[in-house]
């Protein structure tokens, strides 16, 4: 017996030797962001489970620019203005002692930063920060990767007056939602010297790895490639301490293996797309609450108006007709919670201030009407098709994103519901990302589009003015954002009215208008808001799910663990 | 057998290149890798999506970009990934991590699959014989997501409530944050390979247990184990030195071939099991278009594939004196 465990002595080398050579060679995985020896502590650990991993740090630029990665750094960049759960743009306190419109024609901003506000190397935070993220993000310079110039490129200059304390903020035209600028400040003497003394190099190129500068209550410690990123508290910040040791996000979690995890104390917390086999196994995990809430995504259906059936309004009026968004909404969203329901509004989402229920003529279903429509359009629906003498069979693809169970879901509802009416819906998916291409080709021309009905989610904004690139034409043969091709000079001039417009309340009112105004034309159906799902163990209060862009991390200083 | 080492080379550097060729013009013509971009809310500019094809030499034809590439994996160099990243750093991290997890399912599942063969083919239509047949073709039937679910549930949480200690880990290569010695950090490690082990190497120890039982059973009722027992050799010395020896030829070289096979499956595994390595380079590469990606993917996984057929081929002939005359 002698002979026989040669080879599994070899083998059993082999596994340890394997082992060792990733123990050792592992090492220098961690070297990037700043060295910090504290070791980790448990009880003060939170573990999110976040299902991207940023792909730069510069959120300002369109390289790096995601949800995800905002969600991390506005812990750590500081902001003038935060969004609240319930969409309030509220001033942030630790950063800014006050910003107010000083004048309104021309309009001037007065920002007062805090006099203890510095970046964690001591030096204060200051006008130059806001004036250097002004001239990163107004689009003057082509070199600089901006990821929206929105709003800085209507101020014509930023000053500094007190020892940089007090930033004076000149527009040359009015800017109602000056609230929306100024957020996740860069120290701009530290992003020049990352850059070599480039500060444009720095900006576009200086943060491809975490910084190890903070603004805010947290900083970045240990980012580990495809693992895991780590904040701890910023010991230079001026405000109130975090009260948690280490809050570790991580990437290495697949959405099916979070209750797992979860029940296994590798994770504490996650937001994952709900899906309600993942909500129910959560359920029933001892320890770990669960909250559903509905958020900034919402689903459409989009009409192609280049595509001769959609062209015609009786025929997008049918189509609006035939569905019953109510059915949809118990079917798909309706499962996670009795609290989802069908969106009325493009423009104010349910739970922003300013909603209201439009789309008055589309809220049941109505059959009949919508083959009255197609009759009036001289469509014939006496075979199963309805058909168009010139455009012939009523016939219509429906893209959207392959593997999207959720909307793939949707899409076979919609096709059932067009089905009675005698439009023929055929499904024309692609894979991830690869179906926006269907709809805004590499071109950006018209002519290059390839579909006739999508259904995609565009994220809300507490910033109505943002909805202007979805419905504005950019010209007759260009696409830009508007994926219909509509195009409106009345609507395009209430929204020039409602992006000048200062009183926030009148400017909700001409938003309201022109949504009504879609309804009217219909160029898209807006269907329901994505429900958020954010499980997170008991222990940890103080946790909120913010279904803006903020996210749950978004008052992560206040946690505290109860032991 | 120099000269068929290096005709196998040759052919096989062809084999790669051309699929590299197939694989790049696929990938850059039927996806945009600006989508993304593109999709963007708030939007994007024009400008910026401008800059940003030029950038990455989206302009260029589609020939010229693949001959630039190709100049630079010669030189070892994969370029750069979609976010100006060296494709390389990434590359290398994550094949470390594929190749810990392959090797220790190949590794346990071969002894298994001996071990379990041996005892089958010896005892041949026994109870313990009918009980490894009926489970061998239970993993070989078992989806790997779901016996991952079973792993995590049973082996993990379970067995880690049991102890009163967590050492199996259902999720990622590594704890967050290891900041252990050399032992702490094999100890995590073992700990987090655990499950996928298993349930990776759960197929092929299902299909070689059974072409180890079969070789054995051939090589047992053959002439010289006849004579070695007539001789009245032990039964231990006839089993193990004369027969298993021989038995392992045909499983040392379906090993060597299943190895690219095993590579190729733990794309799922690395999934069920949130292991950032070479299966989420693939997906995430092909889902944002990024060729550079993709072909480094492509590669590696061929060269792996080519390599082990080749040591495959090499190992029969060092193994069976009989196939070099």
């Amino acid at each position: 017996m002698t002979t026989h465990p040669r080879w599994l002595r070899v083998l059993a080398l082999l596994l340890g030797l394997s082992l060792v050579a990733a123990a050792c060679g592992d090492d220098d995985d961690g070297g990037d962001a700043a060295e910090d020896d504290a070791s980790s502590q448990d009880g003060g650990t939170v573990v999110f489970a976040s299902d991207q991993e940023p792909d730069g740090w510069n959120i300002n630029t369109s390289a790096s620019s995601s949800l995800a990665l905002g969600q991390i750094v506005e812990l750590v960049y500081p902001a003038a203005f935060r969004i609240t759960p319930d969409f309030e743009v509220v001033m942030d306190e630790d950063l800014l002692t006050s910003a107010e419109m000083v004048s309104e024609d021309p309009q001037v901003i007065e920002y007062v930063i805090d006099p203890d506000a510095s970046w964690s190397d001591g030096t204060p935070i200051s006008a130059d920060d806001f004036e250097f993220l002004w001239t990163m993000s107004n689009g003057s310079n082509p070199d600089v990767d901006t990821a929206s110039t929105v709003g800085y490129e209507l101020i014509e200059s930023v000053e500094g007056s007190d020892d940089g304390k007090t930033v004076t903020v000149a527009f040359s035209s009015p800017y109602a939602e000056w609230r929306s600028l100024f957020a996740d400040l860069l120290p701009a003497h530290l992003i020049s010297e990352l850059g070599d003394g480039d500060p444009v190099v720095g900006w576009n190129e200086g943060l491809a790895d975490p910084p190890e500068f903070s603004g805010g209550p947290f900083r970045l410690v240990d980012h580990q490639p495809e693992q895991s990123v780590t904040l701890v508290p910023n010991e230079e910040f001026w405000g109130e301490q975090p009260s948690t040791d280490e809050l570790v996000v991580r990437f290495d979690v697949d959405n099916a293996g979070i209750p797992a995890a979860l029940e296994n104390d590798e994770i504490d917390m996650a937001y994952p797309q709900p899906q309600l086999d993942l909500v129910e196994q959560v359920e029933e995990i001892e320890g770990v609450e669960s909250v559903i809430n509905f958020g900034l995504e919402f689903e459409h259906l989009d009409f192609n108006l280049a595509n001769s059936h959609l062209a015609k309004p009786e025929v997008r009026e049918a189509i609006g007709f035939a569905l019953d968004r109510e059915a949809i909404v118990d079917r798909t969203v309706g499962q996670f919670s009795d609290e989802a329901s069908v969106l009325n509004n493009r423009i104010f989402l349910t739970n922003q201030p300013n909603h209201e229920a439009h789309g008055d003529d589309y809220q049941s279903r109505d059959v009949d009407g919508a083959e009255q429509r197609l009759d009036e359009a001289g469509y014939d629906c006496s075979a199963e098709v309805c058909t168009h003498p010139e455009d012939g069979e009523l016939s219509l693809r429906l893209s959207t994103t392959a593997g999207n169970q959720l909307r793939e879901d949707t899409q076979l509802i919609i096709q059932e519901q067009l089905a009675e009416a005698g439009i023929e819906v055929t499904i024309d998916n692609l894979e991830g990302n690869a179906v926006f291409s269907k709809f805004f080709p590499d071109s950006g021309l018209r002519a290059d589009q390839d579909y006739d009905m999508a259904l995609f989610a565009w994220t809300g904004e507490p910033f109505p003015s943002a909805t202007g690139e979805l419905y504005i034409s950019p010209g007759p043969d260009m696409i830009g954002l508007n994926s219909t091709g509509y195009s409106n000079p009345e609507m395009e001039a209430l929204y020039d009215q409602a992006f000048a417009e200062t009183d926030s309340e009148v400017a909700a009112e001409l938003y309201n208008q022109i949504d009504e105004m879609l309804w009217e034309d219909l160029p898209t159906i807006p269907l329901y808001q994505k429900p958020t799902f954010l499980p997170h163990r008991s222990s940890i209060e103080g946790v909120q799910d913010n279904a803006t862009t903020a996210g749950p991390l978004w008052n992560a200083e206040e946690w505290t663990l109860a032991s | 057998m120099l000269g068929f080492v290096v005709r196998r080379l040759v052919a096989s550097a062809i084999v790669l290149v051309v699929s590299s060729v197939l694989i790049y013009f696929t990938v850059t013509s039927f996806g945009d890798p600006l989508a993304d971009l593109r999709a963007r809310n708030p939007p994007v500019s024009q400008e910026v999506i401008d800059a940003r094809r030029a950038e990455l030499g989206l302009d260029e034809p589609v020939h010229e970009r693949y001959l630039t590439w190709l100049g630079d994996v010669v030189t070892g160099d994969f370029g750069e990934d979609l976010d100006g990243q060296p494709v390389n750093e990434v590359l290398w991290r994550r094949l470390g991590r594929t190749l810990r997890m392959v090797t220790a399912a190949i590794a346990l599942s071969l002894v298994a699959a001996v071990a379990v063969g041996v005892l089958s083919a010896t005892r041949q239509y026994s109870k313990t014989d009918y009980f490894f047949t009926f489970s061998g073709f239970l993993f070989l039937s078992m989806p790997v997501f779901w016996l991952g679910a079973l792993l995590k549930e049973f082996l993990a949480v379970r067995f880690n409530d049991l102890v009163g200690r967590r050492i199996v880990f259902t999720t990622g290569s590594e704890s967050p944050r290891l900041d252990t010695d050399v032992w702490g950090r094999m100890a995590d490690y073992a700990g987090h390979l655990i499950l996928p082990t298993l349930a990776l190497g759960a197929v092929s120890y299902a299909a070689w247990s059974r072409y180890q039982r079969n070789s054995m059973l051939d090589v047992m009722e053959s002439d010289y184990i006849k004579l070695a027992r007539a001789k009245g050799a032990s039964r231990s010395r006839v089993v193990f030195r004369h027969g298993l020896r021989n038995a392992l030829i045909p499983l040392t070289t379906v090993v060597a071939i299943d190895f690219g096979a095993v590579f190729g499956g733990a794309i799922i595994t690395e999934q069920v099991f949130g292991w950032s390595a070479m299966g989420s380079l693939l997906i995430d590469g092909l889902r944002e278009y990024d060729v550079n990606i993709v072909l480094a993917w492509m590669m590696v996984t061929g060269a792996i594939a080519i390599a082990f057929n080749l040591v495959a081929d090499l190992l029969y002939g060092v193994l069976d004196p009989r196939i070099r005359q």
